[in-house]
């Protein structure tokens, strides 16, 4: 009689169990999408919308990974990939928000604000001219000032590929800022 | 050089110190739902095709079956005469100067011809095999053997085939004997 009543609650019980899975990645990951989606896009909303989405695909497809530590990893491959489908095919519609992507920091007046905008432009420009290997791993070294290790983690390659990829980025940032 | 790239660094980390609005979580959650309720919405329209799908089946092929059961059968032994065909494919001759046919075989008049009239044969193909079998139980007739019996058989022969005479309908009071007979002008 347990048994069957076991195995009658079962869903109910792996309902539960997803829906606490669910709130501890949200609580846990959230902002690592949504900055991820803000690297690429550059825009609130597209960014929020594109990291749900990206949210809800790895967490659907949790079960099919074997390590499901790696649902971090996983979840910013499939939001880098879906920001960038999303801006391909919203390049011409979409205006960026500069303002927003640059450095939120007081300025007293509006030769401060020029100057922040000029260089969040050159930032972004530069970042957009990394070929996109060299680029993620610079995104996420900037996002949560991850390490070498973290990114390395995220990206599920070692760390002696991520310290080149760095490397190889910051002599392109220092070529085109010459 | 470098002072330039590390504050550039710097600014991008500010820059992506950004964090989701309070409606990140609900979102993310509203579309998990959506995408179980589609799913299981298609599990549901798959089941459902399957069910429709196996009882149209079962209802089409009843009456078919039965239909093959009642009235081809007759005729295929009253036709007889065929080379031993009654598996849909025979691989192996069962006469030395016959070839075997490579493909399912219908009685044709050139089997009948290749047929030795020692041996008189009915050329059943494999789902009539089942009608045929019928109509000979009810007649209280031996059974034929399954296909593969009568492959592994170098000629298996029906002895006593069943007569069956065609049936007279007495015409309906009222009627002309012959239903097509011309009015004359």
């Amino acid at each position: 009689m347990n048994e069957f009543a076991e195995r009658l609650a079962a869903p109910l019980v792996s309902a539960r169990e997803d829906t606490r899975e669910l709130e501890a990645r949200l609580a846990d990951s959230s902002a690592l999408a949504f900055r991820v989606a803000f690297s690429v896009l550059r825009n609130r909303e597209d960014a929020e919308d594109v990291a749900q989405e990206a949210f809800a695909r790895a967490f659907q497809r949790l079960g099919q990974l074997r390590d499901r530590d790696r649902f971090r990893t996983w979840l910013v491959r499939v939001t880098w990939r879906l920001a960038l489908d999303h801006r391909r095919g919203a390049r011409r519609r979409t205006a960026r928000e500069d303002a927003v992507a640059a450095p939120p920091v007081h300025r007293e007046t509006q030769e401060d604000r020029l100057l922040a905008d000029e260089r969040a432009r050159r930032l972004w420009d530069a970042i957009d001219r990394l070929p996109g290997k060299l680029r993620l791993v610079v995104v996420l070294n900037a996002i949560e000032e991850n390490g070498v290790a973290d990114v390395a983690r995220l990206l599920g390659v070692p760390e002696g590929t991520v310290k080149s990829r760095l490397f190889d980025a910051r002599r392109k940032l220092q070529e085109w800022l010459r | 050089m470098s002072d330039r790239v590390d504050r550039m660094f710097d600014d991008l980390r500010d820059a992506l110190a950004v964090e989701p609005s309070m409606g990140f979580a609900p979102g993310v959650r509203a579309r998990i739902a959506e995408r179980s309720v589609r799913r299981r919405r298609g599990q549901t329209a798959a089941v459902g095709l399957a069910l429709v799908a196996g009882i149209g089946a079962v209802f089409t092929g009843l009456p078919w079956r039965a239909a093959e059961v009642s009235q081809p059968a007759a005729t295929a032994i009253r036709v007889v005469a065929a080379p031993a065909a009654m598996s849909s494919v025979l691989t192996e001759p069962k006469v030395p100067e016959v070839a075997a046919p490579k493909r399912r075989i219908a009685p044709t008049a050139r089997h009948e011809a290749m047929t030795p009239p020692a041996a008189p044969l009915v050329l059943v193909p494999d789902d009539q095999m089942i009608a045929l079998d019928l109509l000979l139980r009810t007649r209280g007739r031996v059974a034929l053997a399954s296909s593969r019996a009568v492959e592994a058989e170098p000629w298996p022969a029906i002895e006593a085939l069943p007569e069956i005479s065609p049936i007279e309908i007495p015409p309906l009071p009222g009627t002309p004997a012959d239903p097509i007979e011309r009015k004359p002008r």
